[in-house]
């Protein structure tokens, strides 16, 4: 039984799944104490959105913050929501697409190397889906998406724990 | 080792009518010529790569002194390091345009393993005429490094030698290139087999290619005996002065294992004789070695070959990803695949979403529990490897459901210690969380229990949630009969 316990936790996505969750439940409480800012239409709806928002961002930042700079979509990752949490625009954090100059010319390269490449549309889409996967090889995208998918995974199960230890 | 390699001596009379006699001798400074390697398969994809940009420069050379020297620059770097292993293939691209060396480079296996080394040699090349000489002979055994490395070798079972054969009188120095119009530089490298157990001391092959440009080359090629000594011969008639010669040798080891293979050397080697060309001129045409990883029917020029390695490559990372996706087994082709894969991200992230949404509407009330949940969750990280242990809690694998038990479904309160826990189940279970329980629950083993940690589906802990009524258990305390527990589960 210890041994199994033991093997369990020098399982990375272990100690993964309990840095995300620390780190969230903590962002979680800070949340449920702070109080929206006034709105113009103040309803309990745009509340609840507005906290909803939080939390999902707090839940892809903790998740980008424990997995650490190490991966190119967790880099990606923190520096979209940096940015996003910067303006403000929590609304939209995916939509943040303030082309900078370099990312332009990754773009333009990654278009001329890959586009032709990608003889379906399935790693274009890859990429939008991965943080950071616009300027992204094939093979390296590949391989972060396998990274961020086994994240994402620890992320839902984690919350989904969460959602059910309260009953509602 | 030393008789195996004192024999390197390959005669041949040119088919072309030549009727050149060429004698080969080997000096070999072998400090300065003996790379050696064994590369697991694995690594030859890696050194074909590295090796491709030789190979072009390769082909290139001929017809450029300048590309020539550039090589052999290059082919003493990669010689000089421990690293330097060029594979065979990347020599096919160039030897194809010999157009004596295809037939050869095809009658080395298929499967013979991805072990050759480039070795530049300095050495000697004695003229083409002279007969086997004494002092040809004598650096091997004079040279105290040899029958070290020989020593080595040997144990590697491994032999590996290149010798650099030319017909001319020169005496060439790797560094030393003067370009020339054209050169021709030719690599060559042998393998045998030792299927022939029997011969434990195999002879060497030893290649020679002297070229010249607007040459014609005959390729000639020569079926390896068994004793291992083969010898191939063009001829190349050169009205240049530019000869370059490439020698490779190769020996194998008396072990049975015939993937070991050597590996062999280029050289090349300008030489400037006027007069002498109509005499002297002796080819043997390039023995390729080429060792073709490429199956049948493949292409083998050198971006063929790194496009399959590439494709392999990311093959491999599909695979992992079909592994972490649910439900990718069974798809074949990687647009479907990928379309797999990609529905399965945006159904995490709807989750994500969703999730935050449903925590965002949460019972405000639970506010203070959460805060709870949180200490007892740094408590927990903090301390116990065995929350199992430390908690009254209480572990119902499903296996333990006997035909009497009762499943009750209760809204289960997750402390942070059973969060993680439970957040080892698959995400596709039912959020309804079943406990089987059974009275006999103390009668199982402990490495039943054992067994089934890793599957535990929950871990209920009591008297957490303050509003919650405490989920109770009522324990048989004898427990003699398992199967006719009494449960009482309330949530």
């Amino acid at each position: 039984m210890t041994l199994a316990r033991d093997t369990a936790m020098k399982n990375p996505t272990n100690s993964l799944k309990r840095r995300f969750s620390l780190k969230f439940l903590k962002t979680l409480v800070r949340i449920r104490k702070s109080r929206p800012p006034p709105s113009p239409s103040a309803s309990s709806s745009w509340e609840i959105r507005w906290r909803a928002q939080k939390i999902k961002l707090a839940a892809y930042s903790s998740m980008a913050l424990s997995v650490g700079s190490k991966r190119t979509w967790s880099r990606a990752l923190t520096m979209k929501l940096r940015a996003t949490m910067g303006n403000r625009r929590w609304s939209s954090w995916k939509g943040s697409k303030k082309m900078t100059k370099r990312r332009i010319v990754a773009k333009k390269n990654m278009e001329k190397r890959h586009l032709e490449k990608d003889m379906n549309s399935g790693l274009q889409q890859l990429r939008q889906l991965v943080p950071g996967g616009e300027s992204m090889d094939p093979r390296s995208l590949l391989e972060e998406t396998a990274h961020f998918v086994r994240c994402l995974e620890t992320q839902v199960r984690v919350m989904r724990s969460i959602v059910e230890g309260f009953p509602c | 080792m030393e008789g195996n390699i004192g024999i390197p001596v390959a005669m041949e009379v040119d088919p072309s009518g030549q009727g050149s006699l060429s004698s080969c001798f080997f000096d070999p400074r072998w400090d300065n010529s003996i790379s050696m390697e064994q590369i697991d398969p694995f690594d030859s994809t890696r050194s074909s790569i590295v090796s491709s940009p030789v190979a072009s420069s390769l082909g290139a050379g001929e017809g450029d002194g300048g590309m020539i020297k550039e090589l052999i620059g290059r082919l003493g770097v990669i010689s000089s390091g421990s690293s330097g292993h060029v594979s065979p293939q990347p020599f096919l691209g160039h030897m194809s345009t010999n157009n004596s060396t295809n037939g050869s480079s095809f009658t080395t296996p298929l499967n013979s393993p991805p072990k050759l080394s480039l070795s530049t040699m300095g050495h000697r090349i004695r003229g083409s005429f002279p007969p086997l000489s004494e002092d040809c002979l004598v650096p091997f055994a004079t040279d105290p490094g040899f029958a070290e490395r020989a020593a080595r070798f040997s144990s590697l079972g491994s032999r590996d030698f290149a010798v650099g054969l030319d017909g001319k009188n020169a005496r060439v120095s790797s560094s030393i290139v003067e370009g020339g119009d054209s050169w021709e530089g030719s690599s060559l490298s042998e393998q045998v087999h030792g299927g022939e157990t029997g011969n434990v001391k195999k002879t060497q092959h030893v290649d020679v290619s002297a070229k010249k440009r607007k040459l014609v080359q005959r390729g000639k090629l020569d079926a390896v005996t068994p004793k291992g000594s083969e010898v191939s011969g063009g001829n190349n008639h050169t009205s240049t002065k530019k000869i370059k010669s490439c020698q490779a040798a190769e020996k194998e080891g008396s072990g049975k294992e015939p993937d070991e293979r050597e590996a062999m050397a280029a050289r090349e080697e300008k030489m400037q004789k006027h007069g002498k060309d109509s005499h002297s001129k002796q080819q043997e045409p390039p023995k390729d070695y080429i060792h073709v990883r490429a199956r049948r029917g493949q292409a083998t020029d050198s971006h063929s070959l790194a496009e399959r390695v590439r494709r392999e490559k990311i093959s491999q990372r599909m695979k992992a990803l079909q592994d972490l996706v649910p439900g990718c087994n069974k798809i074949t082709g990687k647009a479907l695949m990928l379309d797999e894969i990609i529905n399965y991200v945006q159904s995490l992230q709807r989750q994500v979403e969703f999730l935050s949404m449903k925590l965002s509407t949460l019972n405000p009330r639970m506010d203070i529990n959460m805060e709870a949940f949180l200490r007892k969750d740094i408590f927990q990280s903090r301390e116990s490897i065995l929350p199992t242990d430390s908690s009254p809690a209480h572990v119902f694998p499903y296996g333990l459901l006997p035909s009497h038990g009762t499943i009750a479904a209760i809204s289960p309160v997750q402390l942070p210690e059973n969060l993680l826990d439970a957040a080892t189940t698959p995400i596709h279970r039912s959020p309804t969380i079943h406990f089987p329980h059974i009275e006999g629950f103390s009668t199982v083993p402990s490495q039943v229990l054992g067994v089934w940690e890793d599957d535990l589906q929950t871990v209920v802990q009591m008297g957490i949630a303050p509003n919650l009524q405490p989920i109770s258990f009522h324990l048989g305390a004898g427990s003699t009969e398992p199967n006719h527990g009494q449960m009482k589960v309330e949530s």
